[in-house]
């Protein structure tokens, strides 16, 4: 676009500021676009002069972008097995614990988290009550770590322990794996920081019960197709984060057949096949996966400013780019929704979870505008759940082929969270999600809407902006 | 290849199907499209022509005939239509006027080519650059940008052979649409590029008055010409205007540059193909350089150009018979304590070249503009002796309107000069045309009725001398504006610059 | 901005409505047909209404008090329009209509001399009319059918038969073809000198088949005198008060209409050796 090529052109012109020369271009017949223009950054001159700093990059940062959001939308994710952790998870022992968000000492957790680590430890052998395990958790015996340091991720607590039963996922296009606990259904479970026999007894019957018998079935089925069915259920009004309902039944369609042809009792058959009917937000315990076997796809791409992980341990949200396996952490917000009867927002523990893993892949609250059924969990109106999927798109690096909202003209949702948009335009990503009691064990008391903090993106520029020179 | 459609009930306006005409031949690169009611005439007409099938047989005046002939076939060809006619984007329709918050969603959606940006200066540095990321061009009208970013978004925008015009541009007129600051002026083949916004106005109305038209005018920006940012837009200006056909004609104006810019001016224009007009107000050159013509006025610069474009202009730099018989009607009139000229005026530029004009005439001139230390004038809130005032000078503006936009300020003003006993022209300038006030002169008027009845209660007669800086395509219209003064007795001059001489001879300054 | 088919209508003001159509919208109802960015056509008994704000007052024009971007509601075709306690309904708008807005359109009766100063006005205008067609006109549209047109045009201009005024009927390009404002403002040229055109009752017969519906009532309009504002504006601005103000306004009208129905006029007000003319 050179200048001789400007003055044989008709000009169209963009107004960024006064609003005064409008009428001037109207008076000419000129062609003129007038921006809703914010300062970017809300005015914050130290972000401004650290985004000017990576200015010279741009080239490469957008090749970098373009490049990890062709691998996510590439990636393939099939269900290939359902095993214990400590035979599939990379660097698994006995005395592991892994759980939800970025690394966090014992005695730094919230109680839902501490709870659950109690029955996990319970569950395993290593403690015969509460008081022990407690004492075993300070000891320094147990190993924690983040699960998303071992291709894993849970919700909620997310604790995962050697001998829980995980999904295995595996995308044949990269060659790499993915693993996800399997879902327990509502009410007084693990991941809310329940611990009572009751919840071990669960635990023990889906390791004896549910993993053999789905396991023999995924392998009879040679694998199931997780990205399809998240294809399918976001045009029935799933989002696969917060509304698991239609993809829940798709999975259980696809693999009854092969339960039923497995080699097991009756018992176990019918034990597994009524497990996964009764508990509506299973196909959560897929859709993280796949999310988190896509998105890892595309880790180390140097240059890249988009977000691959985005997760909460209860106490600090945190973020990691595609460029570095950094951590960059700030305290995490409190879900702002409703609350289920007889709850205060004051019995909310803050955002908790690894599940943000689905809006930093582009579904969870990106795809809202598909299932507006949501909305009653924000106490919104349906035109926000629109409006939140496309806002998004202002702040991602690109968007999905496959995923597409049928109520908003078969829109894509938007994929690719670049940070230095984020932090110009001021636009948070979207994240829809329950909440724990912050009390161990008490369970759900409500759903809503949350944003990462902006300091963790904020973080994130400054580490860029040193690292990129 | 051709291929036609018909539209039942078509009821579309003409200037839609105009334009729907128009923009879809020029979107699809189209042979040709024709699109009439289906009445028994037009039918012949397009069977005339070729452009007619069968089934145009059974249209009804009522309907509407289209009749497209391609390069190569163009699948949906007919939505693209009936979507232009029906005024629909090519986006959701759920947007029934889409926002855009950022530069580079405006360029995805429209393919904008320039941006015109005045945020403060402070972000303005951050949207230019997004601009030239996006190959657009740029207007920054915005100052307050560091030097730094002038020199490095001009160095990206010379990279990407693209314009910046700014930081701290008020007037360009590019492709005959002016921006900002800038008169209706007509096109033609004098090309401009300045480094001063009402320098430029003022040169580009007074080609027009006398016949000339305009190319392309860019405004550089008031620093380009400093040492640091080395008048790397003048020259990248030069280089274009000299390669563009329409320019016949290249002037360069500026407050006078630094030295070593002015010589890589120089060895850029020694070698160009075209004619080059010169002014640089104060600045002396002694270079004798084939076909580069050096002025120091503004009014010179117009003339030379014109002149060289083969129009005629009477000499503006001399006073007529009829000006002459007006100043002397004045000067009967005085009192002997008043001999001082008091200027106030709205553009900066047009200040600096009354003093500079004034300088050889008159003793003892100060201005706020001032750059030579004997004129600089010490407080502008006070007048003494002969004083030209920049009402747009910072001091002023601290928070309140520019005078070109809110004349009003200088009316305070042009009270107190009429009070002081030694005040015997005031001289005033009025900036016509974009951006500018609906009517300066008009909101001014009373002030002068007022400021001339205040001396005539101590038997003093003020003389008022004014320049209208625009043209009659200006809405505000430069024959009305003069008028309304000429009702009132004040003088009219024909330029800036000769408003100077005609103040120059009412207090018997040297000719 | 959306209005999303909401329960609150968004109100505006009529500036003039003729009593004509005023009586027949309360009788009938209407129904629309035609949804354009500036303005929105009515089917009302057989007749074209006109509603906008961009449209001088006229029998068959609603004007309104401020300009609307039409585009901007949920309209459709086939939407019937309705009276209602002094509101008129089309779908989301609603238009109040207050007494001083309902006005009674008569035939413009009066009719004037030629003289000089007249005849240097009339060049003047040819001029300019010259001008604006060499230069915005001509590149726009295909050159060979322009040429066509401009023939049978010239033809017209010549003989002034009715011959060659069905032959300006329905030709050329815009919503009104080219050729019919070149006859409106010909018979309206006609009128204002108190001419009468033999073939004209000839002429008004066929308008119907030969053109769009909008384009013959335009045409039966003129010949009825039944004048849109503009049109008075424009005769009583030329012939009393020697001015070309609105006829220049008029030039600025569609495309090509205003150019066409000024070049219809000027030859109109010729005093012609033309059989055609009576006294």
């Amino acid at each position: 676009m050179s200048i001789s090529k400007l003055f044989s052109e008709t000009l169209k012109v963009v107004n960024v500021g006064s609003p005064s020369f409008k009428k001037d271009f109207e008076t000419q017949g000129l062609d003129y676009v007038h921006l809703e223009w914010k300062p970017p950054a809300s005015g914050d001159l130290k972000l401004l002069s650290l985004l000017n700093q990576i200015r010279p990059y741009s080239e490469q940062i957008e090749k970098a972008n373009e490049e990890v959001v062709s691998k996510i939308k590439a990636a393939e994710a099939k269900l290939v097995a359902v095993k214990q952790a400590k035979d599939v998870i990379p660097n698994m022992t006995s005395h592991t614990i892994l759980h939800s968000g970025p690394p966090i000492a014992f005695d730094n957790m919230v109680g839902p988290m501490q709870g659950a680590i109690i029955g996990a430890l319970m569950y395993e052998g290593l403690a015969k009550d509460e008081k022990e395990a407690t004492l075993l958790a300070k000891s320094g015996k147990i190993t924690f770590d983040s699960a998303h340091h071992h291709q894993a991720v849970g919700p909620m607590a997310g604790i995962i322990s050697a001998s829980m039963p995980v999904h295995v996922l595996y995308n044949e296009i990269h060659g790499n794996y993915s693993y996800c606990t399997i879902n327990e259904g509502l009410g007084k479970v693990l991941r809310y920081g329940a611990n009572s026999n009751e919840v071990l007894d669960r635990l023990k019957f889906m390791e004896t019960t549910v993993m053999p018998v789905l396991n023999e079935a995924v392998e009879l089925a040679k694998g199931i197709d997780i990205k399809s069915i998240i294809t399918q259920a976001l045009h029935m009004g799933d989002e696969c984060h917060n509304r698991n309902k239609a993809s829940s039944a798709l999975f259980l369609r696809e693999v009854a057949g092969y339960i039923v042809q497995t080699s097991f009792s009756d018992e176990m058959k019918s034990g597994t096949l009524n497990f996964i009917k009764n508990n509506e937000h299973y196909f959560l315990n897929l859709s993280m996966p796949y999310c988190k076997l896509a998105l890892d796809s595309a880790r180390h791409t140097p240059y890249s400013t988009v977000v691959v992980a985005m997760s909460r341990n209860g106490v600090d949200f945190g973020i990691q780019l595609a460029h570095s396996d950094k951590w960059f952490t700030a305290p995490a917000n409190y879900v702002k929704g409703l609350m289920f009867p007889g709850f205060t927002e004051d019995d909310a523990a803050p955002d908790i979870g690894d599940s943000a893993i689905t809006e930093t892949c582009g579904i969870g609250g990106f795809a809202m505008g598909g299932a507006p059924a949501i909305v009653q969990f924000v106490g919104g109106v349906v035109k926000q759940a629109y409006d939140y999927s496309k806002e998004m798109h202002e702040i991602t690096s690109g968007k999905h082929q496959v995923f597409t909202l049928p109520p908003l003209d078969f829109m894509p949702t938007a994929l690719g969270i670049d940070i230095l948009k984020v932090v110009e335009t001021n636009i948070l990503p979207i994240i829809n999600t329950g909440m724990a009691h912050k009390k161990a064990g008490v369970g759900q008391v409500g759903a809503g809407l949350v944003n990462p903090p902006m300091a963790c993106f904020e973080k994130a520029l400054e580490d860029y902006a040193k690292g990129v020179k | 290849m051709k291929d036609y459609e018909i539209v039942k009930n078509a009821y579309y306006d003409s200037v839609t199907l105009m334009s729907t005409t128009v923009s879809i031949k020029k979107a699809l690169n189209l042979k040709d499209l024709v699109m009439f009611m289906g009445t028994d005439m037009n039918k012949d007409m397009m069977e005339s022509v070729g452009l007619y099938d069968k089934k145009f047989d059974d249209a009804t005046p009522n309907d509407l005939l289209i009749g497209i002939e391609m390069h190569e076939t163009i699948d949906g060809w007919v939505d693209q239509v009936l979507d232009k006619l029906s005024n629909k984007t090519n986006q959701n329709q759920d947007q029934s006027q889409t926002v855009f918050k950022t530069i580079s969603q405006a360029k995805q959606a429209k393919d904008s080519n320039i941006a015109i940006i005045s945020v403060p200066g402070i972000y303005a540095a951050n949207e230019a650059y997004k601009a030239l990321e996006n190959n657009m061009h740029v207007m920054l009208f915005s100052d307050n940008v560091s030097v730094e970013d002038e020199i490095g978004l001009k160095d990206l925008a010379i990279k990407k052979d693209l314009l910046v015009m700014g930081p701290d541009c008020g007037t360009a007129i590019i492709n005959g649409m002016g921006l900002c600051f800038a008169n209706q002026v007509s096109k033609g083949h004098i090309g401009l590029v300045a480094a001063s916004g009402t320098g430029l106005q003022e040169v580009t109305v007074i080609i027009d008055r006398f016949g000339g038209g305009i190319s392309q005018a860019i405004g550089v920006g008031g620093r380009d010409l400093s040492e640091a940012v080395g008048g790397k837009m003048m020259l990248k200006s030069i280089d274009a205007l000299s390669e563009d056909d329409e320019t016949e004609v290249i002037v360069l104006i500026s407050k006078p540059p630094h030295k070593s810019v002015l010589d890589k001016i120089l060895t850029k224009i020694k070698d160009l193909n075209k004619p080059v007009v010169v002014c640089l107000l104060d600045a002396v050159v002694n270079e004798n350089i084939k076909d580069v013509h050096f002025v120091s006025t503004l009014t010179e610069a117009a003339q030379k150009a014109l002149e060289l474009g083969g129009f005629k202009t009477p000499d503006l730099m001399t006073i007529d018979k009829e000006t002459e018989t007006l100043i002397e009607k004045e000067q009967l009139l005085k009192v002997k304590s008043q001999d001082k000229i008091k200027g106030l005026f709205c553009g900066g530029t047009l200040t600096a070249e009354t003093l500079s004009v004034l300088r050889g005439k008159v003793h003892d001139i100060i201005s706020n503009v001032a750059k030579k230390k004997d004129e600089i004038m010490i407080n502008p809130m006070e007048s003494h002796g002969h004083n030209l005032v920049d009402l747009g000078d910072d001091v002023f503006t601290q928070g309140k309107p520019h005078p070109m936009i809110e004349p009003m300020i200088r009316l305070d003003r042009i009270i107190q000069e009429a009070k002081n006993p030694e005040t015997s022209v005031i001289l005033l300038d009025f900036e016509l045309g974009l951006g500018s006030h609906e009517d300066p002169v008009g909101v001014t008027i009373e002030t002068i009725e007022e400021a001339l009845a205040i001396a005539k209660k101590d038997n003093r007669h003020l003389s008022f001398v004014a320049y209208v800086c625009g043209t009659n395509k200006d809405a505000q219209n430069l024959e009305k504006s003069e008028a309304m003064l000429k009702e009132h007795g004040v003088i009219i001059a024909k330029t800036n610059a000769h408003a100077a001489l005609i103040a120059s001879k009412i207090v018997g300054g040297k000719l | 901005m959306t209005i999303r088919g909401g329960c609150m209508k968004q109100k505006y003001e009529i500036e003039s409505m003729s009593i004509s159509v005023y009586m027949l919208i309360k009788k009938f109802g209407g129904m629309l047909f035609g949804i354009h960015k500036h303005s929105l056509h009515i089917k009302l008994s057989g007749k074209l209404i006109t509603i906008g704000h961009d449209i001088s007052e006229g029998m068959h024009h609603i004007k309104l008090k401020e300009p609307l971007d039409f585009k901007d509601y949920d309209l459709r075709a086939d939407t019937h329009v309705y009276l209602y306690d002094d509101i008129l309904n089309i779908g989301p708008l609603a238009f109040v209509l207050s007494e001083a807005s309902i006005k009674t359109f008569i035939p413009y009766e009066h009719n004037y001399q030629l003289d000089d100063e007249i005849e240097d006005l009339s060049h003047h205008l040819n001029h300019m009319i010259e001008k604006k067609i060499s230069n915005h006109i001509i590149h726009k549209y295909n050159q060979v059918v322009m040429n066509l047109v401009f023939d049978h045009v010239n033809q017209f201009i010549e003989n002034q038969s009715l011959e060659h005024a069905i032959k300006l009927l329905g030709l050329g390009p815009g919503l009104t073809p080219y050729g019919d404002d070149i006859l409106v403002g010909y018979i309206l040229g006609k009128n204002s000198i108190g001419h009468q055109i033999d073939w004209i009752d000839d002429l008004i017969d066929l308008a119907d088949q030969k053109t769009n519906h909008l384009s013959a009532q335009n045409i039966k309009d003129t010949y009825e005198k039944m004048y849109p504002m503009i049109y008075i504006q424009m005769i009583e601005d030329i012939f009393i008060h020697k001015k070309i103000e609105h006829a220049k306004k008029l030039m600025e009208i569609g495309d090509t209409s205003g150019i066409g129905m000024l070049i219809g006029f000027l030859h109109g007000i010729k005093e012609g050796e033309h059989k055609n003319e009576r006294l």
